[in-house]
């Protein structure tokens, strides 16, 4: 009985581990101004991915390490695939096992178009498509995977 | 109770950590991304997808429309494409047959088979399902197109990565994705082994393709060239092809590594060749149209179309001798636009742009189609349904 009562206890311990990084957020038009806000004087990286593009997986893990050697900079990312495919993207980002804490957005409104449109006007829904803030929140819009020397060159001025 | 207490807050939180996936199950609605096709008779056939099944039904098109209760094809529910550039397909044969074909997502991510349905009996009963190809590693075969020529002989092509994978097996490069096809000869009773058109494909955008009286295919896709630039090529699939010839067809130099989700827009021009139209993305991002020369595979200049601002892209060409209409969608603060152009000279010159439709809440992107001479859009959506509109001449 101890012994799977401790069982219980490492596995309720593991569980809670999980939900801070993987619980999403729900994405609506307004949630773009709401995390600028939030991480103000803060630099920041919002990345969209989709399940269904195989060049996302790779940049997250990319900027994943990234974050991991500048951890002053904020990571959030956004899954674009929409409310039906919650539970296999809490699915992917376990399997994906970034080695910082992030947030998790998921696109929450049914017109998906129209909120990437309310976005980013000059975003036509490639991906992955990644917006790098500075300090300052000077933005970058970046369409598919990093170029590491960009990326560290962008680095070097925060 | 100091362990009733533990137990029931180990519970709490399990129950918490369950909630992520909590939104499963919020209905939008059945997917908007639908295609349709005309029969002799001026009635509108239409694919759909609701559920998990591939429905089809059909309108009379005079006056406004009103279907038909829908057919299932697929006995079992599958996860079918219906996001991005993904869509069940439905072509008409001129005898009147009905060929039906749709990617099923299969559990590995990227993977899927590609599925075919006939009616012979004019769209009273449909075929048990099958599946195209002949291999059926549960690898990428998605992105399915489907074109009948007016000889009967049906193509389906799509999205292909076996040699990908073969290649990574090998330990050597491959870069994106290639494009297979598979024929039939008898009205779809059976496809012949598949035949690779192309390796290096871009591996999310639809693939567009015309069948010619001849019996020939044609075929236009995002290509990846040297240096990872996502340009378009062409091929034409002789009768008896068996290794077609890749014509580049764009020259927008977008190199990026994503998926774009943005397909090209084929049609047949006069008897020099094809209209096409694309988006391109970078910095030059925008939509585009070529004159594609059918002998000796040069383009003209890329003419741009649309506000590039206002995500002005998914592009519908069909043509008729000469007349060649171009369509496309665009966003407003409050709405989704289809805009055309029209040309009476083959492409070379083009009337200026008219909105021709509009619609508050989501869209799919537009389609359009030839009736008695006339271009008329078909253009789905959540508020106003399936919008028909005759486009003004």
């Amino acid at each position: 009985m101890k012994q799977v009562f401790k069982l219980f206890l490492l596995l309720g311990f593991l569980l809670s581990q999980q939900v801070v990084a993987e619980q999403l957020q729900p994405f609506v038009a307004a949630s773009r101004v709401q995390i600028e806000k939030a991480h103000q004087g803060q630099p920041m990286i919002v990345a969209f991915w989709s399940l269904d593009c195989n060049y996302c997986l790779d940049e997250l893990s990319t900027l994943g390490e990234f974050v991991k050697q500048h951890p002053k900079v904020k990571l959030v990312l956004v899954n674009t695939d929409g409310l039906s495919t919650a539970k296999e993207v809490v699915k992917v980002m376990k399997q994906m096992r970034l080695p910082v804490t992030y947030e998790a957005w998921q696109f929450s409104e049914p017109d998906e178009e129209r909120l990437r449109y309310s976005v980013d006007k000059t975003w036509y829904g490639e991906l992955p498509r990644t917006y790098y803030y500075s300090q300052s929140h000077q933005l970058k819009a970046v369409s598919g995977s990093p170029d590491l020397g960009w990326l560290k060159s962008w680095a070097s001025k925060l | 109770m100091k362990m009733i207490k533990l137990i029931f807050s180990l519970a709490l939180l399990m129950a918490l950590t369950g909630n992520a996936g909590a939104h499963e199950g919020h209905d939008h609605g059945p997917p908007l991304a639908v295609s349709v096709a005309l029969d002799a008779k001026g009635n509108l056939w239409r694919a759909s997808v609701k559920d998990g099944f591939v429905l089809v039904d059909k309108s009379v098109t005079l006056g406004s429309l009103a279907f038909s209760a829908p057919q299932k094809l697929n006995s079992q529910a599958q996860k079918i494409g219906t996001d991005g550039d993904a869509r069940p397909k439905i072509a008409i044969a001129q005898n009147g047959n009905i060929y039906v074909t749709w990617t099923q997502a299969l559990p590995t991510p990227y993977s899927g088979y590609i599925w075919f349905s006939r009616s012979s009996d004019g769209g009273k009963t449909f075929s048990l399902p099958s599946i195209v190809h002949q291999d059926r590693a549960e690898i990428t075969h998605r992105f399915d197109a489907l074109a009948v020529s007016p000889s009967g002989r049906i193509y389906v092509a799509w999205v292909d990565k076996r040699d990908l994978i073969a290649a990574k097996k090998a330990k050597q490069v491959y870069d994106g994705a290639a494009i297979y096809y598979a024929v039939s000869d008898d009205q779809g009773v059976s496809f012949g082994a598949e035949q690779k058109v192309a390796d290096s494909s871009c591996e999310c955008c639809r693939i567009a393709m015309l069948a010619s009286e001849k019996g020939e295919a044609v075929m236009m896709w995002r290509h990846l060239f040297d240096g990872g630039v996502r340009d378009h090529a062409m091929a034409k699939i002789g009768v008896n092809e068996r290794s077609p010839k890749i014509h580049r067809a764009s020259f927008g130099q977008w190199k990026i590594n994503a998926c774009p989700h943005h397909g090209p827009a084929l049609a047949k021009g006069g008897d020099w060749g094809y209209h096409m139209a694309w988006f391109d993305g970078g910095d030059k991002a925008g939509l585009f149209y070529a004159r594609m020369d059918g002998e000796a595979w040069v383009s003209s200049p890329a003419k741009r179309f649309g506000d590039a601002n206002s995500q002005a892209g998914h592009p519908a060409l069909i043509s008729n001798g000469e007349q060649v209409w171009l369509a496309w969608k665009e966003m407003t603060d409050t709405a989704s636009q289809v805009k055309l152009v029209k040309s009476d000279d083959g492409g070379r010159s083009w009337d200026s742009t008219v909105v021709i439709s509009q619609t508050k809440g989501k869209s799919d992107y537009p389609q359009l189609l030839l009736k008695d001479g006339q271009a008329y859009l078909a253009w789905n959506s959540e508020i106003d349904g399936l919008i028909w509109t005759k486009v003004a001449q």
